[in-house]
């Protein structure tokens, strides 16, 4: 029976080097795969900063007003995330909590708002808030118009950023264990004391990705605002304008500004929340 | 006083309790999973509504469905809480969570010093074991406005001796603070160690509620027997197959000659089946007027031995199910 029974000791050797050569090969091919994937994302950035000098830059954004569409887009951007912190924020925790009655509905209705594109969700701004429109006679009683204004701008900015906040908040709600509101609950807090004390700290890690997100979307919106609000210009517009009257070159400084202003918020929300998570 | 009568409708069945637990009494709701234990408990602290009845605290009407009708919110029920979970908020300090409800540094430091976490108070909860987890969540329920403890199997996943203890501490604080508290549990020994009496539920009706020996050696009916662990009903009477069956639990069957038979002891000679090691000794599977059923002896047997047992003053049920008074 013993002669039977393979030797396990020189089994052994035989597969070592086998096994240690395929791991071998997977730590290449998961590394050489990383850094191609880096290079594809990272690609267009790369080719933007070889394509801009210092020269260029300050040739650019040294124009008469250049820097103006970069305070209208900052200030329209926050404005948009003010307006989606006040408005989305109670919302995104009532569909989580399953509070509202159809949440299924609205749900789809958020949706639906992500997968429109930007340039038809502008057309249908103005079928809907036109000048010649009745909600669009309601804004002009107030002094206000949803066509080429700053306002028409933080509209067209908070439609396109409002599902991204809802869906990101809405899901920083539902990780936050409800049994967690009920403990506070039962030890004697009111609802909006839960909201403030428990809910909200746990949920800000993802609150903060989605509001970075959003600000993202904001910073960069482009089709909407294309149809509703192509004056005063933001930033993507001036890009946009630049490249078509005065070529590449020209637009590019305001593609680098746009990336530099638009990045670093996200970017330090989502450290901050991965460290937060731990 | 705590006294519950309620129903509770749920999507697969109807709950029904109907109860009342006295200032610093343990009441346990023992039954299997699904029984609607914690269906219950979470009814009394508010966090299902109920169809029909009324739970009253004291004076104070918690919840009721006659007139005037009434549902207490959470805040204002003043119910402490202990679930399998201790959900501590993990944003906060042990300190802070047991300060949470705004009790004093004084009562912090006593509670914390009774409990055993005084040197836990400046941890993260995430930091805790299972143990102390769970004591700090019952520090934190107990600096809070609690009038009622209600525990729903807080400690499961325990070891057994954690689980002792803090049972014990629970069951001490209970009785000191005069606080009526409820256990649910679906083990019977964990229900007895603690309850001065125990419900038992089942498919969502209470259908006995006696003391912690009581319930075991005279379950109601043959199916609250089998709840508690009995194995086997066999025919009473060799003679008479069919007459009344007899409960039999593992743990009420001795093995030998010499014990001494008591007037309501039955004598059966058993013929064994099976056999595998249990604990210290080896679980039995046997054959006794037709009904299988195990027990637990100090030494093995073989497939085919006839041995003689002794059943201990086993409940007798007729063929309804009900019980009946032994001869």
């Amino acid at each position: 029976m013993t002669a039977l029974a393979p030797p396990p000791s020189g089994e052994m050797l035989k597969r070592r080097p086998f096994a240690m050569a395929i791991s071998k090969a997977g730590a290449v091919i998961s590394i050489t795969g990383a850094i191609i994937i880096w290079l594809v994302i990272l690609g267009p950035l790369g080719a933007l900063a070889a394509h801009v000098s210092p020269a260029s830059i300050s040739r650019s954004l040294s124009l008469p007003q250049a820097l103006q569409p970069l305070v209208t887009s900052v200030e329209a951007s926050s404005i948009t995330l003010g307006v989606l912190v006040v408005v989305c924020t109670p919302l995104a925790w009532l569909l989580a909590r399953r509070r509202l009655p159809a949440t299924r509905i609205w749900e789809t209705g958020i949706l639906l708002m992500l997968l429109v594109p930007p340039l038809v969700l502008g057309l249908l701004l103005v079928l809907m808030a036109g000048p010649l429109t009745p909600v669009g006679h309601g804004l002009s009683e107030l002094h206000l118009s949803a066509s080429d204004t700053f306002f028409a701008l933080v509209v067209a900015e908070s439609y396109e950023a409002a599902p991204y906040y809802l869906l990101g908040a809405q899901a920083a709600f539902a990780a936050v264990d409800p049994a967690h509101e009920d403990n506070a609950a039962l030890l004697g807090d009111r609802p909006t004391r839960t909201f403030y004390r428990v809910t909200l700290p746990l949920a800000s890690p993802g609150l903060a990705n989605a509001l970075a997100v959003a600000w993202a979307r904001a910073m960069g919106a482009f089709g909407a605002v294309l149809i509703v609000a192509y004056h005063p210009y933001g930033l993507p517009m001036q890009v946009w304008t630049t490249l078509e009257e005065r070529g590449l070159p020209y637009a590019l400084p305001f593609a680098l500004l746009l990336i530099a202003v638009a990045l670093p918020v996200p970017v330090a929300a989502y450290l901050w929340s991965a460290r937060a998570r731990g | 006083m705590l006294e519950v009568d309620i129903e509770i409708l749920r999507r697969d069945q109807t709950v029904a309790a109907n109860f009342q637990v006295g200032q610093g009494e343990r009441f346990a709701l023992f039954g299997p999973s699904g029984a609607g234990k914690t269906t219950v408990l979470n009814a009394l602290a508010g966090l299902v509504r109920i169809h029909k009845g009324t739970v009253v605290l004291g004076s104070t009407v918690l919840s009721s469905t006659r007139h005037p009708r009434r549902q207490v919110p959470l805040r204002h029920r003043h119910l402490g809480l202990l679930r399998q979970r201790a959900g501590l908020f993990p944003h906060l300090s042990v300190r802070q969570n047991l300060r949470y409800a705004g009790a004093s540094t004084k009562e912090l430091e006593e509670l914390s010093e009774q409990i055993g976490i005084k040197e836990l108070l400046d941890r993260s909860p995430a930091t805790l074991s299972g143990g102390q987890a769970q004591r700090a969540a019952l520090a934190r329920v107990l600096l809070g406005p609690c009038r009622a403890l209600l525990l729903d199997e807080p400690f499961v996943g325990l070891d057994l001796s954690l689980r002792t203890q803090l049972a014990g501490i629970v069951g001490d604080i209970a009785v000191a603070r005069q606080l009526p508290t409820i256990l649910v549990t679906h083990e019977l020994a964990e229900a007895q160690a603690f309850a001065d009496r125990i419900g038992v539920i089942d498919r969502g009706r209470i259908v006995q509620i006696d003391g912690p020996s009581q319930v075991v050696l005279e379950p109601a009916t043959r199916r609250i027997a089998e709840l508690l662990g009995y194995r086997g009903f066999p025919p009473e009477d060799p003679k008479l197959v069919g007459n009344r069956r007899i409960g039999v639990h593992p743990a009420r069957v001795v093995t030998g000659e010499r014990v001494v038979v008591g007037p309501k002891d039955i004598r059966a000679q058993v013929r064994i089946l099976d056999s595998w090691p249990s604990g210290p000794g080896w679980e039995l599977l046997c054959e006794y007027l037709g009904e299988q059923f195990s027990f637990v002896a100090p030494q093995r047997y073989y497939a085919h031995q006839q041995l003689s047992v002794t059943i201990l003053d086993p409940p007798r049920f007729n063929l309804d199910g009900n019980r009946v008074e032994s001869r």
